[in-house]
């Protein structure tokens, strides 16, 4: 496998600009650098056209803005430890958020062992266990590209994921996430559930007050 | 035998625990236990392809009692409420029925992308089951049609669900945790970034209903509560670590791979990719039990109805990738025999 210079792995612009909830499908990161192999076969996305200023934006790590810690629950050492010796994860391919029901900052890298393990299962099925192989290098490869980043400008992280969770907070409740979903009965809001829906359930975890306007932000206790 | 601290030794004073007779030729996926009052049946999803039956009873004994197959690896199981019926959904992107009384198996539900997670929602006006899949979907279907009856769109791939009717808990990748209200199943009631750091491997509702306990690939756990008002009973705790050199400096953190709730007791079980298997009581934040370490990942758990067997499966986990499918590695179910003081909750401090 060729070496490749770690900062030819410009982070996805989505990683910064948008909140995490706008983004609806994991995006192919070796279809973004002309490098997937699967092609049309690909089970991630491909977008057409590749977003625009891959590659040329700034990277997170040139943020102006003095880091000011309040109200979040993670620091530059906080991010410092959770990629060192004593806290980084053995498993290799996954997202990351910097702390306690913060946005995920390193997005599109979740594959799930899983995951892994059905995509060997297909690739043997038809003979091509090399592709798999090469695929789940690769896959590690990527994420390591991501997490190194991080590693060697912790503070350039900081600033970016403390810029994510400030927008994160400062956007629409949580409740206007969900796509709008289908039911088998059409017309309003009733489900398959039958009329028991609209009752009031008799024992319910979720009493009145759960049916309240969402707050935000859960409690910014320590994590 | 000290309840507390690392790895309690009790291996020496303990009976050992029985192996299932027969069990799957590849990774066990997913273990679950059915209701029925006359006996306790267990049923096991492997990536062998089979979904395997078993009546076990209190004292390990087990005996084989049906099988059928998918057309790829199962990754969920899960029995109806009268444990007449069994469900299971795998790569094959199907989700099966097989029916006890019959023995006949069908298909009941697809999705675009394979099956991860299959849980039964019994709703007042009837059973519904619920399919969790990485098309990013979760499905409900009545069984008497071909088509879903609601279908709900997830903020990604669904990696694990559960429900404690009316709560149901989705966990997806990119470390979205996304609530739903039974009562109103096509919506999403709330939706939350994990309070773990990285990628959730299993999510599991307390029997109340009142919240829920992730596990991520991070070797740590939170218990998080639905409520805004109890959100500061919500904590996490590190478990499923190894140190290395002997220091904290540098530790091997393994992946949380199975959380299951003691039914009675509200206590619960965390199983990780290191092969150890620990009971906790999240009121007390205490660790109840220790289990000798095992000489593989366990990949799945369950306590039987009334929580006197705690079944849980070693087999290899995939956490290595390709290369760490060693021909070493065991694919068993183990049963082990609960006792009440090692599950039943410890007064607070």
């Amino acid at each position: 496998m060729t070496t490749r210079d770690p900062k030819s792995f410009e982070p996805p612009p989505y990683a910064t600009l948008f909140p995490f909830w706008s983004r609806v499908m994991v995006v192919c990161q070796f279809y973004l650098r002309d490098q997937c192999r699967f092609g049309a076969n690909c089970k991630n996305e491909h977008p057409d056209p590749k977003p625009a200023g891959f590659g040329s934006n700034p990277t997170w790590g040139a943020s102006n803005t003095p880091a000011a810690p309040a109200n979040v629950t993670f620091n530059v050492e906080s991010i410092q430890r959770d990629f060192g010796p004593a806290e980084k994860p053995l498993w290799p391919i996954s997202s990351y958020g910097p702390g306690k029901n913060e946005p995920t900052f390193l997005t599109g890298l979740d594959i799930s062992p899983e995951e892994m393990r059905a995509r060997a299962f297909e690739a043997m099925k038809e003979g091509k266990g090399a592709e798999y192989n090469q695929y789940e290098a690769a896959a590690i490869a990527n994420a390591n590209a991501q997490y190194t980043r991080v590693a060697s400008d912790v503070k350039g992280a900081f600033e970016a994921a403390f810029q994510l969770s400030k927008s994160a907070s400062g956007a629409s409740a949580p409740a206007a996430t969900a796509a709008p979903s289908t039911s088998a009965f059409g017309g309003g809001t009733t489900s398959g559930f039958g009329s028991s829906t609209f009752g009031q359930p008799s024992t319910s975890a979720f009493g009145q007050s759960a049916f309240g306007q969402p707050k935000p932000a859960f409690g910014a206790s320590a994590f | 035998m000290s309840f507390f601290g690392a790895g309690a030794a009790g291996a020496s004073t303990e009976p050992k625990d029985a192996e299932l007779v027969d069990p799957p030729s590849d990774s066990i996926s997913s273990l679950s236990f059915s209701s029925s009052p006359q006996s306790d049946y267990l049923a096991v999803g492997s990536w062998d392809n089979q979904v395997r039956i078993y009546e076990v009873n209190a004292q390990g004994q087990s005996q084989g009692k049906a099988a059928y197959a998918h057309d790829a690896p199962v990754l969920d199981v899960c029995w109806n409420k009268d444990g007449s019926k069994l469900f299971s959904g795998g790569v094959d992107k199907a989700a099966k029925m097989f029916d006890l009384g019959t023995g006949a198996s069908q298909q009941v539900g697809v999705h675009d992308a394979p099956i991860k997670a299959v849980r039964w929602v019994e709703a007042p006006s009837g059973g519904i089951l619920a399919t969790g899949s990485w098309d990013k979907m979760v499905k409900f279907w009545d069984l008497r049609t071909p088509n879903p009856v609601a279908s709900v769109n997830m903020a990604d791939k669904v990696y694990s669900m559960d429900v404690v009717y009316p709560l149901m808990v989705v966990g997806t990748a990119e470390r979205h945790i996304q609530i739903i209200n039974l009562n109103n199943p096509t919506s999403i009631f709330k939706s939350m970034s994990s309070p773990l750091k990285w990628q959730t491997r299993v999510v599991s509702c307390f029997p109340s209903a009142t919240g829920f306990a992730v596990g991520s690939v991070e070797g740590r756990v939170a218990i998080q509560y639905i409520e805004d008002k109890d959100s500061s009973s919500n904590f996490s705790f590190k478990c499923h670590r190894q140190d290395h050199n002997g220091s904290k400096d540098q530790q091997a953190v393994y992946a949380v791979n199975a959380i299951t709730f003691h039914q009675g007791y509200g206590t619960f079980s965390t199983a990780g990719a290191d092969g150890t298997i620990n009971f906790w009581d999240k009121d007390s934040k205490t660790r109840l039990k220790t289990f000798p370490r095992n000489p593989g990942p366990i990949t799945a758990t369950a306590f039987s109805k009334t929580g006197g067997i705690f079944a849980y499966a070693i087999s290899y986990d995939w956490s290595k990738g390709f290369s760490g499918m060693v021909p070493s590695l065991p694919n068993k179910v183990m049963l082990h025999s609960v006792k009440d003081e090692d599950i039943k909750k410890k007064p607070r401090k």
